[in-house]
Parts: C-alpha cells; structure tokens; sequence
C-alpha cells in the first residue's frame, strides 16, 4: 500500500492533501472566481441555465426518471445522490460516459437506520456500476476544514462500499482526471 | 508463546485530532469505540482487534488486525463528537510497525 495518494476531490474544501479540490455550488448561487468551479443541478430544467466554462457540472438524482433524463442529457459530467440507481441507468452512464459519485458526507452527516440504507444504496450502486463499467468517483464533500478527509480516507469508503483497492484508488485519482479533461 | 503463523498480524494507523479543545486519552479511547459500536455493532467490532495506542499533543496511534484496516479507518472518520464536544479525526498514515509511522511522518516521534 502506498503512503501518499494523488487525489482529486471533485466536491470538497480546498485543502493541501489533495492535487486538485473542486468547489461545488448550487447553479443560482453561481459566481465566478479562481481554481476548479463546479455547479450542481437539481432538476432537468436547470440544464438549459447552465453558465459556460464550468469545468464540472453535478446533477443530483433523486428518482429513477429523473436519473435516467439526467444522464441521457450529455451536459452532466457527474450524477451525485445515484440512488434509486437501475441497471438502465448504469448502461446509460457508461454509454454516456457521466460519472457516478459517491459522496463520503452522506455516510458522515447520516446516523443509525438512516446510515444503513444509504450505505444498502451505495452498494447496490457499486455493483451495478462495476457490471456495466460505469465510472465511479470518490468525493468528500466537505464544506469546511474540519469536515475534510485525507485521500486513504476515500479509499477506506470506497472498499467499504465493495470496490478492490485498485479501483477505489482509481476513483480517488484517475477517473477524476479524466472527468476534469472530458474523456478525452 | 504463539506460534509466529498463529500470531495475528496487526497495522498501526496514525491519527490526528481535529479540534480547538484539549481531551485526555480516556475520552478519546471512548469516543473511538464508541463510533466503532456505531457503524460495526459489536460483533463487527470484536473482529477488529482493535486498540488504542498512545495518545499526546493530539496526536495517537490506534492499531487492528490487517483485515479490518479500512473500517477502523471508516470509523476514526466518522468520529463527530467526544464527550458531547465538537471534534474530528483525519487519519494521516498507516504502517506496519509503529517505527515505522515515526519514520515516515515525522511529526510523531516516540
């Protein structure tokens, strides 16, 4: 096992343990500023009010419609909150080449019955992700300093979830990368 | 003595505190277990081996057998609050002897 991971958070706190952090805020509350922006969309019609030059573009799912819109819609890079995720839906994000994430904050902010069905959802997530090849990212989704987690941290989530260690290292770092260049 | 086959092997995962407050190793060797409790249940936590180490200038060392690293991880992660008192743990290291965290990050030293 390695002892310094390169890691790039896509939706987290800037902080020195990883490479590159993307700050991710809701579309209305856009404005632009230095390093890596993203925004997070909610519902389908706010694809249209999506500014330019975002270098990531977060789409929050919430029912199996709604995913499956989001990712035949080609503007998102990545679906956070996959759940209820389908085998359709895993063909189309691996058709479509949209990322799925896994978000550590959910489990963090989350406790007992609540806990345990998110972490069910993550699973069944992971599963049908890996038969398809789906990408999956690892995220933090810290909003404060406190709140953030080294890059072994993220790969502990992700093995938890029932990724092996070297996809979970890839989740951390080059799926990631390759989300920020577009899959090029 | 054991056998050496028999013995379990261990990792030793270093671990910093994240908080404005000052706790003694007490509180944080109850607020571990507790979050370990919490996500793995008892009969989870018994298969970890786990057990706290040292603990100063909050700083510690917590070890667990090498099957259940990455939850004790989980679990140092998911520590919110100790003693009814705001405080996080982000896990800096793992290694296989405890030299061996004292050689690689030299911020703790024995």
């Amino acid at each position: 096992m390695q002892r310094k991971y390169l890691a790039i958070d896509l939706k987290g706190y800037p902080s020195d343990l990883f490479e590159d952090v993307c700050q991710v805020v809701r579309v209305e509350d856009f404005s632009r500023s230095g390093g890596l922006q993203g925004v997070e969309v909610t519902a389908p019609f706010q694809l249209r009010s999506i500014p330019k030059g975002i270098d990531v573009v977060f789409a929050r799912g919430g029912s199996i419609q709604k995913n499956r819109k989001f990712l035949n819609s080609k503007k998102i890079d990545v679906l956070s909150r996959p759940y209820p995720f389908d085998s359709l839906c895993a063909r189309y994000a691996a058709d479509n080449r949209v990322a799925v994430e896994l978000c550590f904050r959910e489990i963090a902010a989350t406790t007992r019955y609540v806990r345990a069905r998110v972490l069910t959802y993550l699973q069944k997530t992971v599963t049908l992700a890996k038969k398809y090849h789906a990408p999956l990212v690892l995220t933090s989704g810290s909003t404060c300093e406190e709140e953030v987690v080294s890059p072994r941290q993220l790969v502990a989530f992700g093995k938890i979830l029932g990724l092996d260690y070297s996809e979970a290292k890839a989740s951390v770092y080059t799926i990631p990368k390759k989300v920020l260049e577009g899959f090029e | 003595m054991t056998k050496k086959t028999q013995r379990e092997k261990r990792r030793y995962i270093l671990f910093e505190l994240v908080c404005e407050e000052t706790f003694k190793r007490e509180e944080i060797v109850t607020g571990i277990w507790n979050s370990c409790l919490e996500f793995l249940g008892e009969l989870g936590a018994s298969r970890t081996s786990l057990w706290v180490h040292e603990y100063e200038n909050k700083k510690g060392i917590v070890s667990c057998n090498t099957r259940s690293v990455d939850e004790i991880i989980m679990c140092l992660s998911l520590v919110h609050e100790i003693e009814n008192r705001k405080a996080h743990i982000q896990v800096k290291g793992v290694s296989g002897t405890i030299k061996g965290l004292g050689r690689c990050y030299n911020g703790f030293c024995r």
